[in-house]
């Protein structure tokens, strides 16, 4: 958003858009393809979290259990096998979200340049 | 002579080429395979029983939940800061800019406390939360928090 200015909205004001049209027909479209790749690494972090989760969830099965939280309980149960299944969702997630970031980038080249910056 | 110096430079890079498949098959691939063959290794029928066992769905749906409310809400505070940031100049940006990567850099466990303190028992606010009976901490309010803490950098960056 920083590299494209704001040129493109200045002159959509100046020609009498209001401020939510220039943000809904000219900004929005320009950051399309970055939001969508922002709100694919945060679903996948969001739904993968297990640290801050794990701190103020306090473990209350089939209440306040997450996904992760429950692989962890599944594994220091011995359920070896409904650990590893629960973890298979989550890795078929990442797959995913991999797969869906690696569309994303072969169609929009700048997204990687961007991805490299913030790393 | 110019062949003599070609071979070990293509040599030199089929090693380097060997090395880092070795080490992604054994970090990377190896280890997601064992997820899924672990995960059948009792054949199917186990696999299923598992996933549908009460306590994994409702992991399962609280997920869902979690991902469901902190992916808009980061989406949209993440846009109002990403404008912020990018069409405006004012005094402190480069402060704003700093606190936007503060959950990237500091540790999850870190971020989770942070609201334990903030809100648990223990906290100024504690007492207040027990009086009205406001449930924040260990209940679904504080994970969202605290997901929503942890996820908001990637929106606003990118």
């Amino acid at each position: 958003m920083q590299t494209q200015g704001n040129d493109e909205e200045v002159t959509a004001l100046s020609l009498g858009a209001s401020g939510w049209q220039t943000f809904r027909l000219v900004t929005l479209p320009n950051i399309r393809w970055g939001l969508l790749y922002g709100v694919l690494l945060c679903n996948a972090r969001a739904m993968g979290e297990f640290g801050a989760v794990s701190v103020v969830s306090g473990h209350i099965r089939g209440l306040t259990n997450t996904l992760p939280l429950h692989i962890e309980i599944l594994h220091s149960e011995y359920d070896y096998v409904g650990a590893f299944a629960a973890s298979s969702l989550l890795a078929t997630l990442a797959l995913v979200t991999l797969v869906a970031k690696t569309l994303l980038e072969r169609r929009h080249p700048e997204l990687r340049a961007g991805a490299m910056r913030h790393a | 002579m110019i062949r003599g110096q070609q071979i070990p430079e293509e040599l030199g890079r089929y090693a380097l080429l060997g090395v880092a498949l070795l080490y992604l098959t054994g970090l990377v691939a190896l280890p997601l395979m064992v997820v899924f063959v672990e995960a059948f290794a009792k054949g199917i029928g186990r696999y299923l029983q598992t996933l549908l066992d009460p306590y994994a769905l409702s992991a399962m749906r609280l997920t869902l939940l979690t991902a469901a409310i902190t992916v808009p809400m980061n989406l949209i505070f993440g846009i109002a800061a990403a404008w912020a940031i990018a069409k405006f100049e004012f005094r402190g940006k480069n402060v704003l800019i700093t606190l936007i990567d503060v959950p990237f850099a500091v540790s999850p466990v870190i971020s989770g406390l942070v609201y334990v303190l903030m809100f648990g028992a223990q906290s100024w606010l504690g007492p207040y939360l027990i009086e009205h009976d406001i449930h924040i901490i260990f209940a679904v309010p504080g994970i969202v928090l605290a997901t929503t803490f942890v996820t908001f950098p990637f929106v606003a960056r990118e």
